[in-house]
């Protein structure tokens, strides 16, 4: 019979950090992974008085899967769904930045149809994705109904991203050297028609919630974010461009055919919680924009290069990539011997930690690397 | 072209890399010991940290640091190598405050100690996961010589110029304390 162990009362590595003190009103916490507002994926230990936070340590690790693993187990193609479960919000921005690193390194030429498509669908992604931070978002701070407004415009996407990938969520529809399969034939109506569908919503969210009292108060001069702090902290995206950086991989480090189409960079100085916000929410619109010339400039003519047996070249790449909630979506550092792509397996490592959601932040990073297989 | 701050760096190679091929502009290899001084170069130079990795190689553990400047093709790349036996490297945590859960990973995946680092923990993995799974087997092991562009091999004399590097290139020299 085992005896009894009185630490195992002491709880993990982060709860004994966090003792009761002598003050009077303290309360620890420890908040998740199950709570409703941190969505299984985040645990905050903290320390309380009232309603103020004295102290938070935030824990991770909740729903990693080792992606970087995984990939050591498969070959290029084989891996490719995983990349709808990096951010399964956005899961067009991970299969383009693992296409893209692969093309890179392999010099694949992607055919000029599916460069917009790519565009097209990546951006209708975003706005979903936004959707769910703005319904989320404002959810957790206490209003209930805009999450209905926005899955009810989500659901619009959905369809159409259903019709192209066979997929509602989870996408795999990026190839090495295009797309999976080519758009139908009713795609180009049905984003300009979601796009001006998008814009005549975009009023009554500000109405509705964004210039709402109660979130201006609960967002206005809260968790500011220098310039330098952001820098040193490796901030980027809407952190970033929330804290007045104009600073935006599309334009930066233009992928694609983004150095073709012209569009606005959000900018807010203020660098608190509602300069965020407001990026994110104008980045809504400039979504639509990017979709709109996209679908107007759609040429006709192949949706994927040939890319039978591409020679990869000894090497690394990286591709960074815009994700919908940080601009850290690069799988990099691909690596292997000169081998066929879809023949021997590749050994490949992936790293990815998942959401890395920090307190205020919600910001997205991962990354991944491909090392070469086994012989 | 290479940036002037980079030799206040004290470098073992700097290789200029092909942006468009692999998304970094400059490869700058360091000792380790060096490593919190070219942090620092560059923390005064406005770099951002995107990211610490690491990779298993045959010569040791290559730990990478990323660093860009977010406004156009800028990132450059600091390489290190610290031996299988003791993977210990100067944390830059106290420099780049964002290291310091990058360096937590590296040491949950991979072992690498971090020396100075304000709190080495398994970031992702359980606190009682026994190993670190992105080690691999020697013999699974590939050298720099075999992973890196043939033009980046020669240019650190991995390999002879103009022969491309083979499998069996020799170790790359990391400065004194590789094992």
């Amino acid at each position: 019979m085992h005896a009894f162990d009185p630490t195992l009362l002491r709880g993990d590595r982060a709860s004994v950090r966090f003792e009761p003190g002598p003050a009077e009103d303290k309360l620890i916490l420890s908040m998740g992974p199950q709570h409703p507002s941190t969505h299984g994926v985040l645990r905050v230990m903290l320390e309380l008085d009232g309603e103020y936070i004295l102290r938070a340590e935030p824990i991770l690790g909740y729903i990693h899967r080792m992606h970087e693993w995984m990939a050591e187990q498969r070959t290029y193609y084989q891996f490719m769904p995983n990349m709808g479960r990096v951010d399964y919000l956005q899961a067009m921005a991970w299969n383009w930045a693992y296409a893209g690193a692969v093309e890179r390194l392999a010099g694949i030429e992607v055919p000029e149809r599916a460069e917009y498509i790519r565009v097209i669908v990546a951006e209708l992604n975003r706005i979903s994705s936004h959707l769910v931070w703005w319904g989320a978002y404002l959810l957790d701070l206490g209003a209930f109904t805009p999450i209905l407004y926005a899955f009810d415009d989500r659901e619009v996407i959905l369809d159409i991203l259903q019709d192209v990938t066979g997929s509602r969520l989870t996408y795999s529809y990026f190839t090495f050297g295009g797309v999976y399969a080519d758009v139908p034939a009713d795609f180009a109506p049905r984003c300009l028609a979601f796009t001006q569908r998008m814009r005549s919503r975009l009023p009554m969210y500000r109405d509705l919630v964004t210039d709402n009292v109660i979130l201006r108060g609960r967002c206005e001069g809260i968790g500011e974010l220098s310039v330098d702090q952001a820098r040193r902290y490796g901030a980027t995206g809407p952190m970033l461009r929330g804290s007045g950086v104009a600073s935006d991989t599309r334009r930066a480090e233009p992928y694609g055919v983004y150095d073709r189409l012209d569009f606005r960079i959000p900018v807010y100085p203020q660098g608190d919680a509602m300069a965020r916000y407001l990026v994110r929410t104008d980045e809504l619109e400039t979504s639509c924009d990017i979709i709109d010339q996209a679908v107007a400039g759609l040429p006709d003519g192949p949706f994927a290069a040939n890319a039978e047996d591409p020679e990869a070249p000894q090497g690394r790449s990286q591709l960074r990539r815009r994700g919908g909630s940080g601009e850290n979506c690069r799988p990099r550092a691909l690596r292997r011997q000169p081998q066929t792509l879809p023949g021997q397996a590749a050994r490949a490592v992936l790293f990815q930690p998942e959401r890395l959601l920090r307190i205020g932040q919600g910001r997205a990073a991962g990354r991944c690397r491909v090392h070469p297989g086994q012989p | 072209m290479i940036p002037a701050f980079v030799a206040a760096m004290h470098p073992v190679h700097v290789v200029a890399m092909d942006h468009a091929a692999t998304g970094v502009i400059l490869s700058i290899t360091l000792e380790p010991a060096r490593l919190p001084d070219a942090a620092a170069v560059l923390d005064r130079e406005g770099y951002l940290l995107e990211d610490v990795m690491a990779s298993d190689l045959t010569e040791g553990i290559e730990v990478q640091y990323h660093f860009s400047l977010l406004d156009g093709p800028t990132r450059l790349v600091l390489r290190l190598i610290v031996p299988h036996d003791a993977p210990d490297v100067p944390s830059i945590a106290a420099i780049y405050p964002g290291a310091n859960w990058h360096e937590c990973e590296c040491f949950d995946f991979y072992g690498i100690r971090f020396v100075g680092h304000p709190d080495l923990h398994r970031l992702l993995l359980p606190e009682d996961f026994e190993g670190h799974p992105l080690l691999k087997a020697p013999e699974a092991r590939r050298s720099l010589g075999e992973l890196m562009p043939s033009s980046y091999c020669r240019a650190c004399g991995l390999a002879e110029p103009d022969t491309p590097a083979a499998a069996s290139a020799p170790a790359v020299k990391t400065g004194p304390s590789d094992a």
